[in-house]
């Protein structure tokens, strides 16, 4: 009886203020059209500073977990990543190389074109002379792939290296055609005047040669082509050697003789082709 | 057992050793150096360890590593013979003469032995050139200069691992 006295006398009040507030709350959402009554807001108010701080709280121990349990992949990722960059490198430095062999081969192509009778053998440069007295070189190349003593040696120009001058099964020594020991028969400039490209020391060391013995009536100008006129059988014939970039006097005044600025860059050399063998013109 | 008795299995070490060096350096000679010429010139220490060599073993010693080292320069050399095996013996002889009559040897004693050495062993290769082509004697001797001036920072590591080689020898 206490329960059932104790239930009408509170329930029913309670019951309508349940059902007040209910009906308040639906009736205001309704009319808001979906903003938060000012109970919800007030709530919500209150709860967002406490929101945030437990997010950023959540978000700093996500961060220290991250860094203790993905340090490691992060390692791995960045080694991962920096080898790729190291191939990516190498591939770029074999580009390069490829691309310089390529332009090389192509020039070769123009040359063969230009002078079909030539056996030509390509060989790298394995090594120059140590010797201040010298100015030579080794290639990859020897006996075995064909190469013989005396052989001329160009660039993919046409231009007049050396030639072969020690000889083993697989390698070769090519003497420059600015060494000391280098005499080569040449033709200057567009009359054609004969002469012979003959090392000199200092010359030499500044990267140049000499054409002299120029033939009687003979005039040579600065800026003439100086090529290999093929006599004697030991150059072919046409080989570009260089340029006159100078004309300069014996010691004694009676004979005058033209410094050449060589067509191949001896410094930046570093593959070479041997030409085997060619036709001689009688 | 009586012929193991009879080799000195120090000697036989030190002599390994020395030629390792002379492989080493004509390697280096050769591969590297060659390619390095700040001065217009390029470096070349191989008499400067014969130097040495004669310095710490004497003069028959350096004598006989001349010739080794000599031959081993003229074969990888092009345009030389011989010439590489006379000077470097008649260096390596003279290095243990004075050695013995002359200097002492301390490191600064050492130096001036090498540039010596170093400057001789230019001139050898200059001659050829003055002899046959008629080259001018001033460039030739310039030439020479820098070569060994070139060539002399590349001899101190071979006083030092000569030294340390010899040492033994040297204690006894």
């Amino acid at each position: 009886m206490k329960v059932k006295r104790y239930l009408l006398r509170y329930g029913v009040k309670v019951a309508a203020v349940l059902l007040v507030a209910v009906l308040g709350v639906l009736i205001g959402t309704g009319i808001r059209s979906g903003l938060a009554g000012p109970l919800t807001d007030g709530a919500g108010s209150l709860k967002m500073p406490v929101q945030k701080a437990a997010t950023a709280l959540i978000d700093w121990m996500e961060s220290i977990y991250g860094y203790v349990y993905q340090y490691d992949r992060l390692v791995e990722e960045n080694n991962s990543l920096r080898a790729q960059i190291a191939e990516l490198q190498e591939r770029a430095r074999d580009y390069d190389e490829i691309a310089a062999e390529n332009e090389r081969l192509r020039q070769l192509q123009n040359l063969r074109e230009k002078h079909e009778d030539f056996t030509y053998e390509s060989a790298k440069i394995v090594s120059w002379d140590s010797s201040n007295y010298a100015s030579a070189f080794n290639i990859s190349k020897g006996s075995d792939q064909g190469v013989e003593l005396g052989d001329s040696v160009v660039t993919e120009y046409g231009a007049l290296v050396g030639q072969i001058t020690e000889l083993g099964t697989n390698w070769a020594t090519v003497r420059t055609l600015i060494d000391v020991n280098t005499n080569v028969g040449a033709l200057i400039g567009e009359m054609g005047s004969s002469g012979m490209v003959v090392g000199e020391f200092s010359l030499m060391q500044q990267g140049q040669t000499r054409v002299t013995y120029l033939s009687s009536g003979s005039q040579i100008f600065q800026g003439d082509e100086v090529l290999t006129s093929g006599a004697g059988g030991s150059f072919p014939p046409g080989l570009i050697i260089g340029e006159i970039s100078a004309i300069m006097s014996e010691a004694g005044g009676q004979t005058t003789y033209g410094v050449i600025d060589p067509a191949c860059d001896l410094s930046t050399l570093s593959q070479v082709f041997v030409i085997k063998d060619y036709e001689i013109v009688e | 057992m009586i012929i193991y008795d009879l080799i000195d299995l120090k000697k036989i070490r030190r002599a390994l050793l020395y030629f390792a060096c002379i492989a080493v350096l004509l390697y280096v000679q050769e591969t590297m150096l060659s390619r390095i010429s700040p001065l217009g010139v390029r470096a070349m220490p191989m008499p400067a360890l014969i130097a040495a060599i004669g310095l710490f073993e004497g003069g028959l010693w350096g004598g006989l590593f001349g010739v080794l080292a000599g031959l081993m320069c003229d074969m990888s050399s092009s345009g030389t013979t011989v010439l590489f095996t006379i000077s470097f013996a008649a260096l390596g002889f003279l290095a243990g003469l004075v050695c013995e009559v002359l200097i002492n040897r301390r490191f600064y004693s050492y130096m001036i032995a090498a540039a010596a050495g170093l400057f001789l062993a230019a001139v050898c290769q200059a001659l050829p050139v003055w002899i046959y082509h008629g080259a001018s004697p001033l460039a030739l001797l310039r030439t020479a200069g820098l070569q060994s001036a070139w060539s002399l920072p590349f001899a101190v590591p071979s006083y030092f691992v000569c030294r340390a080689i010899a040492g033994r020898k040297l204690k006894e």
